[in-house]
């Protein structure tokens, strides 16, 4: 299998388990704190009066995200060091060891994918497990997925399979073309861009 | 205050530009008239000052990055990154101005080198302003990406660099002359401060009338920051008060000194307040 990729999101599946997360962290020996791929809790809605009665409309659906290797990297763009660059097979990797820590990266990713480590004073960020993709297995994330929720391969297959990845919380993929499709949990559809992410405090560490 | 050595490092070397625009401006423009120029008196002390406003910006800038031994790499990117862009031009702004400095204090009087460092950072000085507001301009943060940011750099610049010179001729017992100088100076940095407070209120009106990461800055800005903007507006008006009252009758230093040191602190609540609107499309 040859690059560029992209990982696919079965939102309608995930249970949000976060298998993928601890592997990920496993895989990479990730610090406290530091999560590369990180599960969003999506959730609204509420009761609402229709006549004599109280219906409600509560929805609740997981997001299971980390670096999407864009198409259009801004990382890469406004890295002034140049510690991140974006391989032939389409894997944005972040050379830490030249990275001066200005957070830069972190700023301008609306996906929240570069994260500092505190203890070294540098950006860290996923590697779509380059070791693994060296070997042809698939990142640790998406072989852990117990509901096979996350799926990966190459980017034409993918999208030619899956609709793009948008509507809330997601930025708008035109800014970095992410490699991230997506199948929308029902809920999101039903809600039309409404909600919140109900553990902020959990991802944003 | 998360980006307190931010919000150093752009003001002190927007004031270092600033200075050092003006101060150019004004020996050209006396150059062209032919007139001899209360400004000879006052540039080096105001070089000096700016190189060290420069100096110590760049040295705020440091206290920011997480591996400041890579630092020398931030030039390895000039080709797609602002910031890269950001970092030549304040290091060869700095580099001009010394030259400046040194040159005049080893000269004694004007010489052509000196004059060509000058000049040199006059202009550098522009583009590293440009640079600045090019780096915060992010497509993924709504409230930097407008011209609400380079307006407002530029309008620290002129003003921090307007009221430096007119304290400076104010300072230096003046004649009749530097004092209309400094008069003039004194009136158009208090118009651009005005006009960049009338800027941010506008900029602050837009982003409350937008949705998503616009009005989540709003409402940060109208909830956490509200005192910030208080006291962007109170200073101003402060700034703006001693001004006038400069102006009003024969130009007293200390008040000219008084509306230079309250505008500097109504644009560092401005430039707080900047960062503070910092958040991010998406997630």
């Amino acid at each position: 299998m040859t690059g560029p990729y992209a990982v696919h999101l079965d939102a309608s599946a995930c249970s949000g388990c976060k298998a993928c997360q601890a592997a990920c962290k496993d895989h990479n020996d990730l610090p406290d704190g530091i999560l590369w791929r990180r599960v969003y809790e999506v959730s609204g809605g509420g009761f609402r009066r229709d006549g004599g009665a109280w219906r409600q409309d509560v929805f609740a659906w997981n997001l299971s995200l980390s670096c999407n290797h864009c198409s259009k990297p801004v990382c890469a763009e406004v890295c002034p060091t140049g510690a991140v660059r974006r391989r032939e097979d389409g894997v944005v990797l972040l050379d830490s060891a030249k990275c001066m820590g200005c957070r830069y990266c972190e700023w301008a990713c609306p996906y929240g994918a570069p994260h500092f480590d505190e203890a070294r004073g540098v950006m860290t960020k996923c590697t779509l497990c380059a070791d693994r993709l060296e070997e042809g297995l698939a990142p640790s994330c998406v072989a852990a997925c117990p509901m096979r929720a996350l799926d990966f391969g190459p980017l034409g297959e993918m999208k030619e399979r899956y609709p793009e990845a948008r509507g809330f919380p997601l930025p708008d993929p035109g800014l970095t073309e992410p490699c991230l499709r997506m199948t929308p949990h029902p809920a999101a559809a039903r809600s039309e861009g409404e909600g919140e992410i109900a553990n902020l405090e959990e991802v944003e560490r | 205050m998360r980006e307190a050595s931010l919000v150093a490092f752009t003001l002190l070397t927007q004031a270092a530009a600033g200075t050092c625009g003006v101060l150019l401006a004004l020996e050209l423009r006396a150059e062209r008239a032919g007139t001899s120029s209360a400004l000879d008196t006052v540039a080096l002390p105001l070089l000096a000052a700016a190189l060290l406003a420069a100096l110590l910006g760049l040295g705020a800038s440091f206290l920011h990055l997480g591996s400041p031994r890579n630092a020398w790499r931030a030039l390895r990117n000039v080709r797609t990154s602002w910031l890269s862009r950001e970092v030549l031009l304040a290091s060869l702004f700095t580099g001009a101005l010394a030259a400046a400095v040194l040159l005049r204090l080893r000269e004694g009087t004007p010489c052509f080198a000196a004059g060509f460092a000058e000049g040199f950072a006059g202009v550098v000085g522009v583009g590293l302003v440009m640079t600045m507001a090019g780096a915060y301009r992010l497509r993924t943060i709504s409230a930097w990406d407008r011209a609400a940011t380079p307006l407002a750099f530029f309008g620290s610049t002129l003003v921090l660099g307007m009221l430096a010179v007119a304290a400076a001729l104010a300072l230096q017992s003046p004649d009749a002359a530097s004092g209309d100088c400094a008069s003039r100076l004194l009136l158009g940095a208090l118009a651009v401060l005005l006009a960049g407070l009338g800027a941010t209120l506008f900029w602050l009106r837009r982003l409350g009338r937008e949705r998503g990461a616009a009005r989540e800055t709003f409402e940060r800005t109208a909830g956490e920051s509200r005192r910030l903007v208080a006291a962007r507006i109170v200073l101003t008006a402060l700034a703006a008060g001693a001004g006038l009252a400069a102006l009003a009758g024969p130009l007293a230093a200390w008040l000219v000194v008084a509306a230079l040191v309250l505008a500097a602190a109504a644009e560092t609540a401005g430039r707080v307040l900047f960062y503070e609107a910092r958040v991010r499309s998406g997630l």
